[in-house]
């Protein structure tokens, strides 16, 4: 116990306060809320790479189905947010991704500091790694808008978490529970199945085979979320990708096979320039001295099953990035942003206590400076995921369907476009005279099949694969619309 | 490795992913929408059109036994070859191959205004060259702009819409 005398009357509320988990979660809960409260969507928006946000939206509001792999535990988490009253329903989606970048960034701050108990600056370099993490550009971005990434970083954590938390040994199938509901969000988490070998309760590296099957029963039952996505297509949604009522059209849509082409579907020379973006990337997240400190994190001797765990985590999630050919594959990057973070608050905490075995007075100052210079970074992060201001996807739709002849038929190319139009059709009921069909869909037959049930008046002929030309052939009574992506927009 | 070691180490690694470092991210205009018709194969005993949603092709042979196959390629400058100068590709390039009969191909590329606006044209890779097909914008929407070509039976030809930068 500290007495107050002359002299050393600051000793107490230092020590106190540099080693508070309570503290400093509070602190970073109040921070990264501050942050995103500031900055978040007020409505739909396609800021930040957002433009899945109507189709995410629609599905959820309507029961529906939405694209591949059909995210099946984000729906019903966001239908929950929807009964939420506050706000519009776009902003309650919007909120829930807020929510849990928080909740992730306080388990990895809370995961840190039970790894780095007994270091003197572990709780004040796992209150900076899990604010690394939160105020991280491409983080802070997704947390903002509607997208599956905030709830995606908050169930990989808890499975991280739950490798390593002694409450749950003997219940390996809960490990592998946490790993399958990850998976029920993004189904990218399957990226981390080899983690369920690793043992953190023994001695031993890797577990035993049946305690590694065990686990893997336990994704198995994670998964069983994917089954609602059947029964929701059997209410014949207007949101319905896939129709997923037979065996078939399940396994099209669950594995994503729409994006066949996409897995290593990026050329060598973009994929070199891609590794290059994660280096560019890299250092946009965490600023030169984080990186710094995170590659000296990782040569700083982690323990082995951390070392191991993170380094997986990192590589694997890189290599998907670079090689994915979506035009928004950089998200995929998160989970490699967490390891990163992890890795820095390893190097932070081994390089504060070395600096104060030397220069106990420094350290204390090095730990008042860094805070500063993570402060001073908020003001250059601000505008670039600022979605506070983007009413681009609120304006389009409010512009379209004021605007639109009666009866149209609206022929709309682009995520943006399609998904907007879906989300003030279907989630806001407006303007249900006009016909939306998206040019991109067309050669799926159960697209048609859909269209067929979502607007019965639709006369949809028989040829395939069908051409914009054929439907406007079969319903000449209709006016036509074409939309492309959020910009082109012509009727006749 | 001592500390000291270490932070130099992390401090260099740090410099040379600074040096090689960028902010552009090679995207890809691949979205959740999925991507577009990559390859269609047709016999001619039926219908002789190959529609890709964003090209059409059709045979004017009435032979009723060749085989006809359309292609797509994002990357046409590097499947076929370069274009001139102060020219750009404003559609996917297409690989068109007929087997058993040498015919004319009528081909047909979506044209929105801001094709129209770069002057774009229908072109045809006559290795090592592209040549200009040139092409007549059709009356009716969505806009289309086609033109023809002759395809000898065996041969594979490259087509794509070309425009200004």
């Amino acid at each position: 116990m500290t007495f107050i005398r002359p002299g050393n009357w600051s000793a107490i509320p230092w020590a106190y306060f540099m080693r508070s988990p309570k503290i400093f979660s509070l602190l970073l809960a109040a921070l990264l809320s501050l942050c995103y409260a500031l900055t978040i969507a007020p409505a739909l928006s396609w800021a930040n790479g957002g433009a899945d946000g109507g189709d995410l939206i629609t599905a959820a509001f309507t029961g529906g189905v939405p694209h591949p792999t059909g995210y099946p535990l984000y729906l019903l988490v966001a239908h929950l947010f929807q009964d939420f009253p506050l706000g519009g329903l776009a902003f309650r989606t919007n909120l829930l991704s807020a929510l849990c970048t928080v909740l992730a960034a306080l388990l990895l701050q809370s995961w840190l500091i039970r790894q780095l108990e007994n270091q003197k600056f572990g709780v004040f370099s796992a209150f900076i790694g899990g604010a690394a993490f939160g105020l991280a550009p491409l983080v802070w971005g997704q947390a903002v808008i509607t997208e599956v990434y905030g709830l995606q970083s908050l169930l990989i954590l808890a499975f991280l978490f739950g490798l390593d938390w002694t409450a749950l040994n003997g219940k390996d199938w809960v490990r592998g529970l946490l790993l399958g509901l990850a998976a029920s969000n993004h189904l990218t988490s399957l990226i981390l199945i080899p983690l369920l070998a690793l043992d953190f309760s023994s001695k031993a590296l890797f577990t035993l085979p049946m305690v590694f099957f065990k686990r893997m029963a336990g994704v198995l039952i994670g998964l069983s979320f994917y089954l609602i996505l059947p029964l929701r297509a059997l209410t014949q949604p207007p949101v319905n990708w896939g129709n997923p009522i037979t065996l078939q059209a399940f396994w099209w849509l669950v594995s994503g096979r729409l994006y066949a082409s996409y897995p290593f579907g990026v050329s060598f020379a973009d994929v070199l320039l891609r590794l290059r973006g994660v280096a560019g990337l890299l250092l946009a997240q965490f600023a030169l001295l984080g990186v710094v400190v995170g590659i000296y994190g990782l040569l700083s001797g982690l323990p082995r099953r951390i070392l191991l765990a993170s380094l997986w985590l990192f590589s694997s999630f890189c290599l998907f990035a670079v090689s994915y050919a979506s035009y928004d594959s950089q998200v995929y990057l998160i989970p490699a942003f967490i390891a990163f973070s992890i890795w820095l608050t390893y190097g932070l905490s081994d390089g504060l206590q070395a600096l104060s075995a030397r220069f106990p007075r420094l350290a204390q100052l090095t730990c008042a400076l860094i805070i500063l210079l993570l402060l001073a970074r908020l003001p250059g992060i601000f505008p670039q995921v600022d979605a506070s201001h983007d009413l681009r996807a609120e304006n389009f739709g409010v512009g379209f369907v004021s605007n639109a002849p009666e009866n149209a038929l609206v022929f709309a190319q682009g995520d943006e476009a399609v998904f907007a139009l879906w989300y003030f059709q279907f989630s806001m009921s407006q303007r249900s005279d006009i016909v939306i069909i998206s040019e991109e869909l067309i050669q799926y037959d159960w697209y048609l099949t859909n269209l067929a049930h979502t607007y019965p008046q639709l006369m949809i002929p028989f040829s395939r694969p069908l051409t914009a030309s054929d439907l406007l052939a079969a319903n000449p009574a209709r006016p036509a619309c074409f939309v492309k992506q959020s910009a082109t927009t012509f009727c006749q | 490795m001592n500390r000291t070691f270490k932070f130099i180490l992390a401090g260099l690694v740090t410099i040379c992913l600074a040096l090689l470092a960028t902010g552009v991210w090679a995207e890809t205009k691949n979205g959740s929408l999925g991507p577009k018709i990559h390859e269609v194969h047709k016999n001619c005993s039926g219908n002789k059109s190959i529609n890709m949603g964003d090209a059409t092709f059709s045979l004017t042979t009435a032979d009723t036994t060749c085989n006809f196959d359309v292609v797509r390629t994002k990357y046409p400058q590097s499947f076929f070859g370069p274009l001139n100068n102060g020219l750009v590709f404003r559609s996917d390039g297409f690989l068109v191959t007929v087997t058993g009969a040498d015919t004319n191909v009528i081909v047909c590329f979506a044209y929105s205004p801001i094709d129209a606006d770069k002057n774009s044209t229908i072109w045809v890779f006559n290795s090592p060259n592209w040549v200009n097909l040139g092409g007549v914008v059709q009356s009716g929407s969505p806009k289309q702009i086609c033109s023809s070509s002759f395809l000898f039976s065996g041969s594979s030809t490259g087509f794509a819409l070309v425009g200004n930068q």
